[in-house]
């Protein structure tokens, strides 16, 4: 009879996939932490209060800007203007800025843009900012490229845009400042072209509109993009990994089929996040060098999404799987696991329904924001609060069920003293390898967690001496992103059918080993010989 | 020692000046930090000076840097009338009120010694400049600001790839670059100076404000990017007023023979690292403070140094009724009201 792998593979072996493993996964954390930047990057832009002398204030094609000919004409905020209006006010932000005596452009290595508001309102006793004030925004962003001329902006969206505006102030006293958070005001999935240019005015069409968002001083516009270095890196990663992934799933399955029975489920569940992982891997970021694709945000969220979804999902099964009290004689199915499974979907579908009315939305307007209404908000938090509770309850499940194998296990372990020393020591052996693999789940999951959390006590970078600097953030990602990948391989590598024949059960003198062999015969497990050997013993012995 | 490294100064200034073609030496006499501070708070006239930097008389490497960076010159007249206006505002009701000279006495300058008054001057004019640079990078104005990438690695073919964020680790380079900061540390009154702008700077960098945004999976904070946000320069204001309050005397020997060296300066300067640092004490002002208006009573006590006040009633027409009009820009009424004016006797 035939078991996976990891049942028979030497602890030699064993300890050496091992050792190969974790040195793959220190690289990855080392490749992150060494080559890589910071994963994403910021830029403060100061707005140019520009003056619009046009009669035309609908005119799409003409743009104020601050660099290069025909820059607009440049406003004082804190003088008297009575001969402007609110509409021939324009807040220009041209992005990049220039660095180094160079002017920049923005690479499509770059890959998104998103665009943080901030404004530096000053306190007046006659103007005080009222709380939950809205400010209304009508933005207009531009596109240029490359060798065209310094006034040749065209039109990439518009949108009028309310935001709720949050503002506080310690004490009242004039010329101070409030205290605003910052406004998200646009989230570009693509980064196509070189040159953006975002004109904001602040319209005041009906009375009461922009009235009570206090005094301004200074508009400021952080826009955060990905690291052209750190893309290069992720993506060499993902070309790596990609081949890997799906050489070892043909591998798996060319294995699986070589046997005369049908997969039995986990065989399946694990083909089935092998395949998810390869969606993940994807390396798709190439094809954004050459094209315009604006839904690549919420591609990663989906594949993400479809990752963790299949992972989940595997775990509850695996845990299942070796419940040791099912009907032995049933070939198990999805469908018993409904129950379970339900949890995992609903939270995916959840966080998928609501980053579709986020992101989704976002495809169609870059500056929508869900966050904004009443009734958004409320739709917004009921999808996360419906997706928390999905995993709270998944993770209730999940926990029960490993208690539970754990304490069939420790029961079944307890019977072990009756069977001969030889097949007592191998089943040992399995019930510790599974307790390995337990353990290395739980090892991985927490590693994640506790990545996580310390990144955001953190801060970015880590500095051990004065030559070595360790890019945290970067390091995590990696070092996660690999080690999922690394998990998912080995657990592909481990739990592939082995075709390694069992010595123990054939040729052997011992009686009381040949009595086993006796009891053995007449159980299901035994006439389907290629069952995983660990589920073949666990059946064996609720017989007994 | 004092007088020797001068005379040093002088000769590297001399020829400076004598390769350069065009070449203006800053009031003659003074180091470069003293000279520009003083050029840029004294000087309250609209000249335009030859040179690339236009707003002051700027010595050779000044002016190559000002020739470097063609926004230069805008950023540093910003710099200037925005230290000055502040100044002058915050110490609208103090015994000194940002004068340029003490009691009204020419002779009296408060460049001529290191009082409280030039120590904090020295910080504000660095702290405009800071400011005002930092601002200027955000902008666009500047065009050389650079990136400070931490590692070398990240060449010019690799711009993209480093952060780019934070626009006041480079004002501080330019600022000291231009205060020409490492220079000076030869000399006991130097080394005073230069802790006292490097003071100055650092109240910005203690001002800017972090924001974070979280940009991860489904807007989740797996991704989270922090960036440092500067506040605008009034609100550093308090906390150099405050630095000035808290101001630390210190004395100079001046006899050749006891005359500490600089290292031993540093050493005495390292305790008291984060205040400024005066050597003359101010004169008494309050000769000066007759006649001048205080805001309250509590002011006056001290404005007035216990002369006692007047109290007289004065109709002033006000703005009153301020609204945001047009999205930016404040219109108000004028008032006619009936206040209570308090003046020194």
């Amino acid at each position: 009879m035939t078991g996976t792998i990891i049942e028979n593979l030497s602890g030699r072996k064993l300890a050496v996939l091992v050792t190969f493993l974790l040195l793959c996964q220190v690289t990855c954390f080392l490749i992150g932490g060494l080559v890589a930047p910071t994963p994403a990057n910021a830029q403060n832009i100061l707005a140019t209060v520009c003056k619009d002398t046009t009669i035309m204030k609908n005119d799409t094609t003409k743009w104020f800007y601050n660099r290069g000919k025909g820059s607009c004409k440049t406003v004082h905020l804190g003088d008297m203007h009575t001969d402007l209006s609110e509409t021939d006010v324009v807040f220009a932000f041209q992005m990049p800025v220039p660095r180094d005596d160079r002017i920049l452009d923005f690479s499509r290595w770059q890959q998104n843009l998103i665009g943080v508001l901030q404004l530096d309102l000053k306190y007046h006793s006659q103007m005080e900012v009222k709380p939950r004030s809205t400010i209304t925004i009508d933005a207009r962003l531009a596109y240029k490229n490359k060798g065209d001329a310094d006034e040749d902006w065209k039109l990439y969206t518009r949108s009028v845009e309310k935001r709720h505006l949050d503002c506080g102030i310690e004490v009242k006293t004039e010329e101070y400042l409030y205290n605003c958070s910052a406004i998200p005001l646009f989230e570009l999935g693509s980064l196509h072209h070189d040159f953006y240019l975002l004109n904001i005015r602040l319209p005041v069409d009906t009375p009461d509109m922009n009235t009570n968002i206090g005094h301004i001083q200074d508009l400021w516009l952080t826009v955060i993009n990905q690291n052209g270095g750190f893309t290069k890196v992720w993506l060499s990663l993902k070309t790596i990994f990609f081949p890997c992934i799906i050489a070892i799933l043909a591998w798996f399955w060319n294995r699986i089929h070589m046997l005369q029975r049908k997969p039995v489920l986990l065989e399946k569940m694990l083909l089935s996040l092998g395949i998810a992982l390869c969606f993940l891997n994807m390396p798709l970021e190439y094809l954004t060098l050459h094209f315009d694709l604006p839904f690549m945000l919420l591609l990663g969220d989906i594949k993400q999404g479809v990752f963790y979804a299949m992972l989940f999902s595997f775990w509850l099964v695996f845990a299942g799987e070796h419940m040791l009290i099912q009907d032995a004689s049933a070939q198990s199915s999805l469908k018993q696991y409904w129950r379970h499974l339900s949890a995992v979907a609903m939270g995916c579908i959840s966080l998928f329904i609501f980053d579709m009315c986020e992101r989704g939305v976002q495809l169609r307007n870059p500056f929508y924001s869900i966050w904004v209404t009443d009734l958004g908000t409320n739709l917004a938090l009921t999808f996360i609060i419906l997706a928390g509770i999905s995993t709270g309850v998944y993770f209730l499940f999940l926990c029960y069920m490993v208690w539970q194998v754990f304490i069939n296990i420790s029961q079944k372990r307890q019977s072990l003293p009756t069977m001969c020393s030889v097949r007592r020591l191998h089943y040992e052996g399995i019930i510790y390898r599974f307790n390995f693999l337990m353990l290395a789940t739980l090892l991985c999951a927490a590693l994640t967690v506790i990545g996580f959390i310390l990144g955001q006590v953190a801060e970015g970078q880590w500095k051990w001496d004065e030559t070595i600097e360790i890019e945290y953030a970067s390091a995590f990602f990696t070092g996660v992103y690999g080690m999922w990948n690394i998990y998912i391989f080995a657990l592909l590598v481990l739990y592939a059918p082995s075709h390694k024949r069992w010595p123990v059960s054939e040729n052997t003198s011992d009686t009381q080993n040949l009595s086993e062999e006796i009891e053995f015969s007449p159980l299901p497990s035994e006439r389907n010989s290629e069952i995983s050997s660990l589920t073949s013993f666990i059946r064996k012995t609720t017989v007994d | 020692m004092y007088k020797f490294t001068l005379f040093t100064y002088y000769l590297i200034v001399y020829f400076a000046s004598y390769f350069a073609i065009v070449s203006y030496l800053v009031e003659g006499s003074k180091p470069v930090l003293q000279g520009t501070v003083e050029a840029l708070f004294v000087d309250r006239s609209q000249v335009i000076y030859p040179g690339a930097c236009k707003v002051i008389n700027s010595t050779a490497r000044q002016l190559k840097i000002c020739r470097k960076d063609p926004g230069l010159q805008i950023v540093l007249s910003t710099a200037k009338s925005q230290a000055i206006e502040a100044c002058e505002q915050y110490f609208q009701y103090d015994r000194w009120n940002c004068s340029l000279v003490f009691n009204g006495k020419e002779k009296k300058s408060i460049f001529n010694k290191i009082y409280r008054e030039t120590a904090f001057v020295h910080a504000l004019v660095a702290a405009s400049l800071s400011h005002a640079i930092a601002k200027g990078c955000a902008s666009g104005d500047l065009y050389r600001c650079s990136c400070l990438r931490t590692r070398r690695k990240y060449n010019t073919t690799q711009l993209k790839s480093g952060r780019c964020g934070d626009d006041f680790k480079y004002a501080k380079r330019l600022v000291k670059n231009f205060l020409d900061v490492k220079q000076v540390s030869s000399d006991a009154v130097a080394e005073i100076l230069k802790q006292d702008v490097l003071i100055g700077i650092d109240s910005i960098g203690e001002h800017l404000k972090e924001v974070c945004k979280c940009h991860g999976f489904s807007g989740s904070c797996t991704t989270k990017t922090c960036w440092k946000r500067l506040t605008p320069f009034s609100s550093v204001m308090g906390l150099l007023k405050k630095h000035y309050h808290h101001a630390i005397k210190k004395k100079i020997v001046t006899s050749p023979a006891k005359s500490p060296s600089p290292a031993r300066i540093k050493i005495r300067l390292e305790r008291e690292r984060n205040k400024l640092i005066y050597v003359q004490r101010t004169p008494n002002l309050c000769v000066s403070t007759k006649g001048r208006v205080c805001k309250d009573r509590n002011n006056c006590a001290t404005l007035c140094c216990g002369r006692g006040f007047t109290v007289s009633k004065k109709t002033i027409s006000k703005r009153c009724r301020c609204k945001m009009e047009n999205c930016c820009f404040v219109s108000c009424d004028m008032c006619v009201e009936e206040v209570d004016v308090f003046t020194c006797k």
